[in-house]
């Protein structure tokens, strides 16, 4: 079967800075696949361009056997800022989405609190986001991206700034809704533990100019549970991805 | 009741203290009054022509041309500023315009617009048109073209058009900028319309400095540039009030603060 998402020997170059170089990558259907570098690695560069956002140089990216021109219809993205707008609510940012398509109607609007509901938002559907701590702000941009059902989830770093309570909460809520709705996703972090815990595999990049280096097949069943992470085999797996990290 | 923030205290006491220590001046000085007249003559010049009702035409003079002017101005502004960040070509073309009616001394314009408009209200707009309508149009391109890099990928991940960018994105982003815009032309609406008034006018608080200098009523002169200012703050918080209502849902206050 072909991979739902193909990176074919593809290149970025800014000016004369090579960014990526010859990267092959695939992901099948459903998968959840992280991408671990250092930091200016090219990690958002290559989820911009499976996002549509930003055309390679070299190559080609393949989703669902369509080459990807422009942002695909049935992904959503998710930045490593919340990017709310301020002068909507949060059930106004959630519904934005379907708005840019048409005008929003009372289902959608009850489907926009569920979703809001399913990140633990219910009661804060009419707050600003000047209103709402990091975390709130973090789920609302996840609950945004769900809104629409996408069957591809691209998510940039989503937690990075947060704390490592909340950013545990959000990686437990984010695997059991991964859980429901099975997208495939792309998950972008710097943080292995993070990577380890969310993914089916784990995809290192690096070197100059980047490219693909080492991938990493997480062997662990789903549903995961958070007391996984101090399980002796998981820790393995985690150090077994920072010594690969630590060689680029 | 509210109760005053020190700082407003300190302001006030500093007021007092200016104003005690400009009439001991003056005083122990014997500064003529044609020269610097005491706070306390000023005050009594100002309530005395309050309470004949003398200044009640002029001051509505020149709110008219405040008013005119600054919504003229800030139409123009906001408008020309909307075309031009839409557009390279029309920038580059009328840039060179729009700086030229900043550089010129738009003053040296009014015995001309007298000439063409007469003694009216005419030439006075148009002068506070030109000197408010320019920040309306700083702040509006700069409000239109400084958004969010990751807002305007946000909207075009989600396939937005242009026109949804500019009404759901750009244009609510332009907002706060679009106030500042404001409150400055207010108050340079003010100056434009008192100044314009030096040249050609018998009504206007502009036209009363004019006036109590021929007649060397400094008193009076004072008076006049009393009401101007008082006239340029209730404008300015007036605009401010609007902004706050407004921007409630921003809270800019809080993220300018940050």
């Amino acid at each position: 079967m072909d991979p739902y998402i193909q990176l074919k020997d593809v290149g970025v170059t800014f000016g004369k800075d090579v960014v990526l170089q010859r990267v092959d990558l695939s992901v099948e259907k459903q998968g959840f696949v992280s991408i671990v570098g250092k930091s200016g690695t090219g990690k958002t560069t290559l989820i911009k361009m499976v996002a549509g956002m930003l055309a390679p140089t070299e190559g080609e990216v393949w989703i669902q056997g369509e080459k990807v021109k422009e942002p695909h219809h049935d992904m959503t993205y998710v930045f490593q800022k919340p990017v709310l707008l301020e002068w909507r609510t949060l059930l106004e940012n959630i519904l934005l989405p379907i708005e840019l398509k048409r005008k929003p109607t009372q289902a959608d609007r009850d489907k926009a609190k569920q979703v809001l509901a399913l990140v633990e938002l219910a009661g804060d559907e009419h707050k600003y986001p000047h209103e709402c701590s990091g975390g709130m702000l973090s789920r609302a941009a996840l609950a945004r991206a769900l809104f629409t059902s996408p069957n591809l989830l691209l998510m940039d770093e989503p937690y990075a700034a947060l704390d490592a309570m909340t950013k545990e909460l959000l990686q437990v809520q984010l695997l059991e809704i991964a859980q429901d709705y099975n997208p495939t996703v792309i998950f972008i972090t710097h943080d292995i533990q993070e990577a380890a815990f969310l993914s089916d595999r784990v995809i290192l990049i690096g070197d100059q100019p980047s490219r693909v280096m080492q991938e990493y097949t997480i062997p662990f069943h789903r549903p995961r549970k958070k007391t996984l992470k101090f399980e002796p085999e998981f820790l393995q797996v985690v150090k077994q991805i920072y010594q690969g990290l630590e060689t680029l | 009741m509210k109760k005053m923030k020190p700082t407003m205290i300190y302001s006030v006491l500093l007021f007092i203290l200016l104003l005690t220590i400009w009439e001991l001046v003056v005083t122990v000085k014997n500064i003529p009054e044609l020269i610097l007249p005491k706070p306390t003559a000023i005050w009594m010049n100002l309530m005395t022509h309050l309470s004949s009702g003398y200044f009640l035409s002029h001051i509505n003079a020149t709110f008219i041309e405040v008013i005119g002017g600054f919504l003229i101005g800030a139409t123009i502004g906001v408008g020309l500023g909307f075309i031009v960040s839409q557009s390279r070509t029309l920038r580059e073309i009328l840039h060179p315009y729009i700086i030229a009616s900043q550089a010129m001394p738009k003053i040296a314009l009014a015995p001309l617009l007298t000439l063409w408009f007469g003694y009216g209200f005419a030439p006075k707009i148009i002068i506070t048109a030109l000197i408010s309508f320019f920040p309306l149009f700083e702040s509006t391109v700069t409000g239109l073209s400084l958004v969010d890099k990751d807002k305007v990928a946000l909207f075009r991940s989600l396939k937005a058009s242009p026109l949804q960018i500019l009404m759901k994105l750009r244009l609510p982003s332009a907002v706060p900028y679009l106030f500042s815009g404001l409150r400055v032309a207010i108050v340079l609406s003010v100056v434009g319309a008192a100044v314009s008034e030096f040249i050609g006018a018998n009504k206007g608080l502009g036209a009363v400095i004019t006036t109590g200098m021929g007649m060397m009523d400094t008193p009076l002169m004072f008076s006049a540039f009393i009401l101007l200012t008082l006239m340029g703050i209730a404008m300015y918080h007036l605009i401010g009030l609007l902004e706050r209502v407004f921007l409630k849902k921003y809270d800019y206050s809080r993220r300018d603060q940050e």
